[in-house]
């Protein structure tokens, strides 16, 4: 049987362009409609001419809003006669689009918020970073108030096109502004809320900000202490706050709530910390007449700065006594016991000011304490004009540099400080002489014990002390002390050390 | 005489009364403070170097006259004191670098110019340095790092200063005399001088939070690095042994001069180390031509620094990118 | 720096003497181990503490405190504490912190 092929008829064809799914729009040479299918009606109700861009290269596509859909249009040439538009409704598939570039926007956003809001223990920072943040995908302007933390007055952080701004409110002014007194009180808890931009107080936002759209306040959650309030505003004419918008406000501020209230512990506990510390750290030293003094003090707790060495210069009417010593033990627990060390010298020195006997009241002081443990090594300097009283207790004896560059070890020595409960204190007190140009050093063990060197596992000793002391001959006390723990720091080459304390009393020339 | 001359005049004699009077006087005669302390102090402390370097100066004289530098710029500071209207800076060296002044000087520059400055001195350690940061909250963290030796901890210091989310502004002869090493190391702002440094934070040119840095320092994987620091003590020790051997004039050496040599050796391999970690030829090849005119300076032949490179060398089998660095600075040495 | 691990051996060589051998650093961080052995060791029948410092390469005065403790029990329980081999470093130690004057040490130390 012959294959018979027969040309459809014009009805035939028109009937198969009418069921396509896509829209197709035929045009003359002219560009007068002449065919029009159904999806192409359906999807363009009204005029569809004004939809076909005639400027299109052939196998170009577009897209074009027509009412509330988004069409992909495709304008095709058959021959010299006719053009075709082919039409798709591409609606959907945009709105998935749209909807996933936002959600990628929304995730990226957090994990940036994450990412900064995580970094800080500081309140003022986790707050600026908060503004920071806000501004632009979330507010034209973002402001946080910071929790008044029972004072009078707060602070506030905002950002917006003016830059980062910061300032102070009294706690009464926000009653101006609703919900924000319930948020920084962190009670009674309130829900994010709208305000009227015409409630708003001037103070809320920057100056020239202009007309405000859309205004909102929400409460920032802490762990169990109220971290303060994100205020957000929207100029007029800008997209208002949608579904998701509002979501992502709620999961931001529980984030920037978080980190701020986590700051806000922090700073409590570390200015409590900070003031219990402080009387551990080395004091400032005295000004005294014709003396330079010059200390420094490391810990191998580095946090604080604070452990078992500590040295003082009490002044005294003879003159001053300079203390050094080094308490049994490391870190807080040291600095503890080295600070009532030194409170008790500084008691025992209204009722005794020779060394030898300082040295045996703090003994018996010292064996009495509740505390187990409780050894101190100590070197008692007491300066009288030009000589020098020295009491030493299980410490290393103190070197003295002469103007000539010659070292010598002051001959005292005498047993540990709160250790021995049977048996009396022996003591042998030195008496030196002072003269312009001398040195005098105390120093912790630490400094000798320093383990390093060219091998790692080398102690610095005496000896190298000694050497490097006596390069120092004519320096002023505080570049002898620089050049000594500088010489030592060395000799450690990063390695982990123990405290380190060193001392230096000179006379001036 | 110039103001510089002066002044570097008085630090030669020791003279720290004559010294201050002097800045204190020019600060009397409408000599701004900037200028005092960019402009006298700091060339006069650089002429410091360069003598000592030269040989000159002893370390004890260096020593003093930084010393008296240091008393100088605290009496400026106690003399003028503008209020702070600005917000806060921290500015501090890094972990083991104990040249101070440079870095004091910024500090100074930048309370002059209102910032709110906590000024946390030399050889910060690390954790109390983000305490610090913690408690205070500054807007940037100012790092000063006079030796390229210090890069590795400075670096340590930096990513910590960032990652808690405080941005770095880098300075300093130790992050190269162009800055790359502070670049390398991603630091968030690099300045020569102390002027140029508080210029660029005047007109906010850092970010107000850390760029995240991306994988720059990818060679370190090899952990020639690691081992080598790990590993320094005995290696050192191995070159010394072999030292008298390959020199025979050390044989006689006292205890002080041994010391003396295996402080040197220190040197070198502290060099060595951070030529690793940055990696960077230059860094290691410019260290040798500066000891070599250093001992040049001081009578003592240039030969024995590559003699030390060479045994170095023989050393380090099993490391190629050092074993690179000491061929490389080996003829730095020949040549010097 | 690389720490030498801190040892105890226990050995009683004759009856009613307790011999301590301690070697390695005996420091802030390994004292503890040393102390928690205090009661066990002032038994009833103690009359000797003998202790060997040879093989201790560091003490700090966490380590000195350690020893004091166990000075103290001693002499409490009563029975007599006495070092039967120690370093020169150790010598030199117990000189700076006049505890050669307290310790009952081998003569041929100091």
């Amino acid at each position: 049987m012959d294959a018979v092929t027969h040309a459809p008829s014009t009805e035939v064809l028109r009937a198969i362009v009418d069921a396509a799914s896509d829209g197709v729009v035929l045009c003359d040479a002219d560009g007068a409609i002449v065919l029009v299918n159904a999806a192409a009606r359906e999807m363009v109700p009204g005029d569809v001419a004004s939809l076909l861009d005639l400027r299109r290269e052939p196998g170009e596509t577009y897209e074009t809003a027509a009412g509330d859909r988004l069409l992909r249009v495709r304008r095709e040439i058959f021959g010299i006669v006719h053009q075709a538009w082919y039409l798709r409704d591409v609606t959907a598939e945009a709105a998935r689009a749209d909807a996933l570039r936002a959600e990628r926007e929304r995730a990226r956003f957090l994990v940036e918020a994450g990412r900064r809001l995580s970094a800080s223990l500081n309140t003022r920072r986790c707050a600026r970073a908060a503004t920071e943040l806000a501004a632009g995908p979330l507010a034209d302007a973002a402001m946080v108030v910071l929790p008044p933390q029972g004072m009078r007055r707060t602070a506030w952080l905002r950002t917006s096109a003016a830059g980062l701004e910061e300032g102070e409110i009294p706690v009464t002014a926000a009653d101006q502004v609703p919900g924000l007194a319930e948020a920084l009180a962190g009670f009674p808890p309130v829900p994010s809320r709208w305000l009227d931009p015409q409630q708003a107080p001037d103070w809320l936002l920057p100056a020239g900000f202009g007309p405000v759209g859309h205004l909102l306040v929400t409460p920032l959650p802490g762990n169990g202490v109220p971290a303060g309030a994100l205020v957000l505003a929207r100029r007029e004419g800008g997209p208002s706050y949608d579904e998701d918008t509002e979501t992502l406000v709620r999961v931001f501020a529980a984030r920037a709530g978080a980190a701020i209230s986590a700051a806000v512990l922090y700073q409590e506990q570390s200015a409590t910390n900070a003031i219990l510390a402080g009387d551990l750290l080395p004091p400032a030293l005295p000004v005294i007449e014709g003396l330079e003094l010059a200390g420094s003090l490391r810990a191998a707790q580095q946090t604080a700065l604070i452990g078992g060495d500590f040295y003082d210069v009490l002044p005294t009417p003879d003159g001053p006594l300079v203390t050094l010593g080094d308490v049994c033990g490391k870190g807080p627990r040291a600095a503890v016991l080295a600070g009532q060390v030194r409170h008790s010298l500084r008691a025992l020195l209204l009722l005794e000011r020779d060394p030898e006997q300082l040295m045996r009241l703090l003994n018996r002081a010292l064996l009495s304490s509740p505390t187990p443990g409780s050894h101190v090594t100590l070197v008692l300097a007491a300066v009288k004009g030009g000589a020098i009283d020295i009491a030493v207790a299980g410490h290393p004896a103190p070197l003295l540099l002469r103007a000539d560059g010659v070292v010598e070890e002051v001959d005292a020595r005498g047993s540990l400080l709160g250790a021995i409960k049977s048996g009396v204190l022996t003591l042998r007190i030195a008496t030196i002489d002072l003269d312009s140009g001398d040195l005098l050093l105390l120093y912790s063990d630490g400094i000798t014990e320093a383990f390093g060197g060219p091998t790692g596992r080398e102690m610095y000793g005496a000896t190298r002390l000694k050497t490097a002391l006596a390069t120092c001959a004519g320096l002023p006390a505080t570049a002898v002390v620089e050049r000594l723990e500088q010489l030592n720091s060395d000799w450690l080459a990063g390695g982990v050390f123990d405290d380190r304390a060193l001392l230096a009393i000179r006379r001036s020339r | 005489m110039t103001a510089v001359d002066d002044y570097l005049e008085r630090l030669g004699s020791a003279d720290e009364f004559g010294a201050i009077d002097l800045v204190l006087g020019l600060l009397d005669g409408g000599m701004p403070a900037e200028s005092l302390l960019l402009d006298v102090i700091a060339p006069a402390q650089r002429r410091v170097g360069e003598l000592w370097a030269a040989g000159s100066w002893s370390v004890a004289r260096e020593h003093g006259a930084t010393a008296i530098s240091e008393r100088a710029v605290a009496a400026i500071a106690t003399t003028v004191r503008p209020r702070p209207t600005r917000s806060r800076i921290t500015v501090a060296c890094t972990d083991g670098e104990y040249h101070a002044l440079p870095t004091r000087l910024l500090a100074e520059v930048l309370r002059l110019r209102g910032w709110h400055v906590d000024f946390l001195g030399a050889n910060v350690p690390g954790p109390h340095l983000i305490t610090h940061l913690h408690q205070t909250g500054p807007d940037a963290v100012a790092i000063g790092c006079a030796l390229a030796t210090r890069l590795p901890r400075a670096h340590a210091t930096l990513t910590a200063c960032q990652a808690v989310g405080i941005p770095v502004l880098a300075g300093g002869a130790g992050f190269g005399a162009d800055g790359r090493f502070a670049v390398k190391l991603g630091a968030d702002g690099w300045a020569p001088t102390a002027d140029a440094a508080a210029d660029l934070l005047d007109e906010g040119r850092l970010p107000s939070f850390p760029t995240p840095a991306g994988e720059t320092l990818s060679h370190l994987a090899d952990e020639e690095y690691t081992l080598f620091v790990k590993r320094r003590g005995e290696i050192l020790a191995g070159v010394m042994a072999e030292l008298p051997r390959r020199y025979p004039p050390m044989t006689d050496y006292t205890q002080a001069q041994v010391d003396h040599t295996a402080d040197d050796l220190g040197h070198i391999a502290d060099f060595l180390a951070a030529a690793l970690y940055i990696d960077d030829t230059r860094l290691f090849t410019d260290f040798v031509q500066w000891t070599c005119d250093l001992l040049r300076a001081r009578g003592v032949p240039a030969r024995s620094v590559a003699l030390a490179l060479r045994l170095l060398h023989d050393e380090l089998h099993d490391f190629p990118r050092a074993r690179h660095l000491l061929a490389r600075g080996t003829l730095a040495a020949d040549g010097a | 720096m690389d720490t030498a691990p801190f040892l105890v051996e226990i050995e009683n060589p004759e009856p009613g003497t307790t011999r301590l051998t301690l070697s390695g650093d005996f420091d802030y961080t390994t004292s503890g181990d040393l102390a928690t052995l205090s009661p066990t060791l002032m038994n009833s029948d103690l009359r000797t503490l003998e202790i060997d410092l040879t093989g201790v390469s560091f003490i700090d005065s966490s380590g000195l405190a350690t020893l004091i403790h166990l000075y103290h029990a001693a002499e409490e329980h009563p029975a007599e504490m006495r070092f039967v081999g120690m370093t020169p470093y150790i010598a030199h130690l117990f000189e700076v912190t006049a505890l050669d004057l307290v310790f009952n040490l081998p003569t041929s130390a100091t």
